[in-house]
């Protein structure tokens, strides 16, 4: 695939879409039951044949899709889409309008009642909130035989938003790098992978790790490596229900945070100045074997394969494999949801907009083309992943939290301003990120590291009581 | 009658543009200063004084206003480097008109542009993925060491406010200008022939006649580093040290949700700037 510059630039807006979007989907517990790499291939096609047998020929009328893939507008992708859709029901005209800063301008957009027809569903909302802007697409019962990640959105057993797509949690490496380095065998725990890096800074030209720090979203992708590496689908709910502190000695926050503070700290580790750096440079200097390693959700393989198709490197020297938290010699990976999609429950045509939501999810193929999970349940995973079937890596999806708690762990959040997912200037990500490159030693990361447990376990316990 | 009616016409469109989109919307920031609120309005809660509350007892959200003292310094270098050439510029030299055109230049300019090439500008490059920006080369050619500008807390406010002098000092230096110009040519004459020297002219004539401006700009000015923004906000994003108010509210609006305490944070700010430009007229005030 070709890409113009003005398509880059879209796409690096999406991307720091996809970044933030990501940071809702580990937050509230969510999953529905374990999603191994096997494929329950019946499942799916039930979905499929479900949605096709719904198909309404007689529906009519015009909706407007809000999205956030202003590079596939661009592209002529959803025009394509367009037509799979009137195949199946050709009186409904669908219109596309999307937004480079697609999560703030939808947010204004639903201070009224006009805000399209359907929309990716914005992170922010409070999942509480659903109903009051968007319609049901049915019951969690039943939907969930046949999608992921409903938990998040769903308010007393109806559902408010679909699965569009979602991603895996890992880090990117470039093969051949790795390879020249002489590293035969992927590592297995975080002081393996430390010791890689130095081997690949003593063997190689390549910066071992590229810290993109100056998007500043690029640093909230280590976020999405604690799950996978606690192994454990209810962490998020054991943290409220059993009130452990963040950080703690071996805590899968430590784990995934005191290597991000080891590498940083170390200036032979990554790139010379991490407030210049670039992230659509990064892209073509990684394919070209000048960056070896980068943590980035699965959502990024496409676009870095994207690039080294045209700086006519191999593609398939993008490599993917999962943080390596080893727990008991196994690796874990978690999958999240991409942004959802959702009806406007004052939508003039309802019913078509539904369709068009359901079809979207189901029958479009747009998760397959993007490289990302699908949705559905049984789905076949997609070929960027392979890797981590050859490591054996459980891919899994979080389970649900219970009723009493649904929401509280975004609650306590934002409240404390610890917001593991976000990126404000005062987040102790940053925090730690520069504490190590300036220099500091470990005191530094425990000293953030006892701040971030005192901000959420007081704000904890005035929440939870 | 007539004529009334012609004023009133006139005034209608300002008018309606200044009470849309200023006073209805501060006045709605008022209101949402006194609730729990996020940002798409649901489940509003009034809670009074509560965030206030907050806002005062909350240290950190004044240390911001640590960096707004890198500002004021450098905008006050930056009124005296203005006065300077303005003063300069208004003399009988060659291609001035040239000169006032390329200092006032940067203000034109669209501050994301601005912000783009300072990040070049100061980039410290590591010779694999990127090279050193202009400055860095430089120094490299005079035979000195590479420095990280904007990774380095402290030298990166300096940096930050260099960015900022040289993207505004053209306001300055216009607003000076029309003032120096407005004093009439006789008394430069009559200074002249009376022998009076540069500086004397300066410090006699250009001085006490453009006093008003001077105190306009410098109150501009503190309000100016009170609520720096989009400088920092664009090539730092706030990082190593170089948050300010601005970017808190923000950020405590847009990254926390909680736009009730930003609005309260955004009325004190605006307090804070009515309170420092009173206590300037009045301290200007007395010493006349």
């Amino acid at each position: 695939m070709s890409t113009s510059i003005k398509r880059k630039a879209a796409l690096c807006l999406a991307l720091v879409m996809t970044g933030s979007m990501l940071s809702a989907c580990g937050n509230s517990d969510s999953g529905s039951g374990s999603a191994s790499n096997s494929n329950e291939t019946t499942a799916a096609a039930t979905a499929a044949d479900n949605s096709s047998a719904d198909a309404d020929t007689a529906l009519t009328g015009t909706i407007k899709v809000l999205h956030h893939r202003t590079d596939r507008d661009q592209d002529g992708t959803m025009a394509k889409l367009t037509e799979g859709f009137n195949a199946l029901y050709p009186d409904v005209k669908v219109e596309y309008q999307s937004f480079t800063n697609y999560a703030d301008d939808i947010a204004t957009m639903m201070q009224s009642d006009n805000y399209g027809d359907v929309v990716m569903t914005p992170q922010a909302l409070k999942q509480a909130d659903l109903p009051n802007f968007f319609a049901s697409f049915g019951s969690y019962d039943e939907l969930s035989k046949d999608y992921y990640w409903l938990e998040n959105y769903s308010v007393d057993g109806s559902v408010y938003a679909l699965p569009t797509g979602g991603t895996a949690s890992g880090i990117l490496y470039n093969k051949k790098v790795w390879a020249d380095a002489g590293i035969t065998e992927l590592p297995k725990t975080t002081d393996e992978f430390l010791a890689c890096l130095r081997q690949i800074k003593e063997n190689t030209e390549a910066i071992p790790y590229y810290t993109n720090y100056n998007a500043g979203w690029c640093i909230t992708q280590w976020q999405s490596l604690v799950v996978g590496a606690s192994g454990d689908p209810d962490f998020n709910t054991k943290l409220l229900t059993e009130k452990t502190d963040l950080f703690s000695e071996g805590s899968a926050y430590d784990a995934v945070y005191g290597t991000l503070f080891d590498i940083y700290a170390d200036p032979s580790l990554h790139e010379e100045d991490p407030m210049t750096t670039d992230w659509e440079g990064c892209k073509p200097a990684f394919a070209q074997g000048k960056i070896a390693t980068m943590v980035l959700g699965s959502w990024a393989i496409s676009q870095f394969q994207e690039a080294a198709v045209q700086v006519g490197t191999d593609p398939a020297d993008v490599g993917y494999m999962p943080f390596p938290n080893s727990i008991n010699g196994k690796i874990y990976s978690v999958s999240s949801n991409d942004y959802m999609m959702s009806v406007n429950k004052n939508s003039a045509n309802l019913e078509a907009a539904m369709a068009y939501a359901k079809w979207f999810c189901t029958d479009s193929g747009f998760a397959q083309n993007e490289g990302e999970i699908s949705g559905l349940k049984g789905a076949a995973m997609p070929a960027t992943l392979s890797s981590f079937d050859e490591l054996g890596v459980e891919l899994f999806v979080e389970n649900p939290c219970p009723d009493e708690l649904v929401g509280k762990w975004d609650e306590i959040a934002k409240t404390s301003e610890v917001d593991p997912w976000g990126d404000a200037s005062t987040n102790y990500k940053f925090r730690m990120a520069e504490a190590a490159f300036q220099g500091k030693d470990r005191t530094a990361y425990d000293e953030i590291a006892a701040d971030v447990n005192a901000a959420w376990n007081s704000t904890r316990d005035s929440i939870l009581g | 009658m007539q004529k009334m009616l012609t004023v009133c016409l006139f005034l209608l469109v300002p008018t309606v543009l200044l009470v849309t989109f200023t006073y209805i919307p501060a006045a709605e920031m008022f209101k949402y200063s006194l609730e729990e609120r996020d940002q798409f309005g649901v489940n509003v809660k009034f809670v009074g004084l509560e965030n206030y509350k907050t806002v005062f007892t909350t240290p950190e959200y004044f240390a911001a206003f640590k960096n707004s003292l890198y500002y004021l310094a450098g905008s006050f270098i930056q009124l005296a480097l203005a006065l300077f050439l303005a003063t300069v510029l208004c003399s009988k030299i060659r291609f001035g008109n040239f000169f006032k055109g390329v200092l006032f230049f940067p203000y034109m300019i669209n501050t994301v542009a601005v912000a783009l090439i300072f990040r070049r500008f100061f980039q410290r490059g590591d010779g694999i993925t990127n090279t050193d920006g202009t400055l860095n080369s430089i120094i490299t050619l005079l035979g000195g060491d590479p420095i990280k500008f904007l990774s380095t807390e402290g030298l990166v406010n300096i940096c930050l406010v260099f960015v900022s002098i040289w993207r505004y000092i053209g306001f300055d230096l216009v607003m000076f200008i029309g003032a120096i110009q407005s004093v009439s040519p006789d008394i430069y004459e009559a200074a002249e022939l009376d022998g009076a020297n540069r500086f004397q002219v300066f410090r006699y004539i250009i001085a006490p006649s453009i006093r008003p401006i001077i105190l306009l700009q410098m109150i501009l000015a503190v309000k100016g580093a009170i609520s720096v923004y989009e400088i920092p906000f664009i090539i730092t994003g706030g990082r190593f040290g170089s948050s300010t108010f601005v970017i808190q509210t923000t950020e405590t609006a847009f990254k926390f949700q909680k736009v009730g305490l930003a609005s309260a944070m955004a009325v004190v700010l605006f307090f804070i700037i009515v309170i420092v430009t009173i206590i300037q007229k009045l301290v200007f005030k007395e010493e006349k």
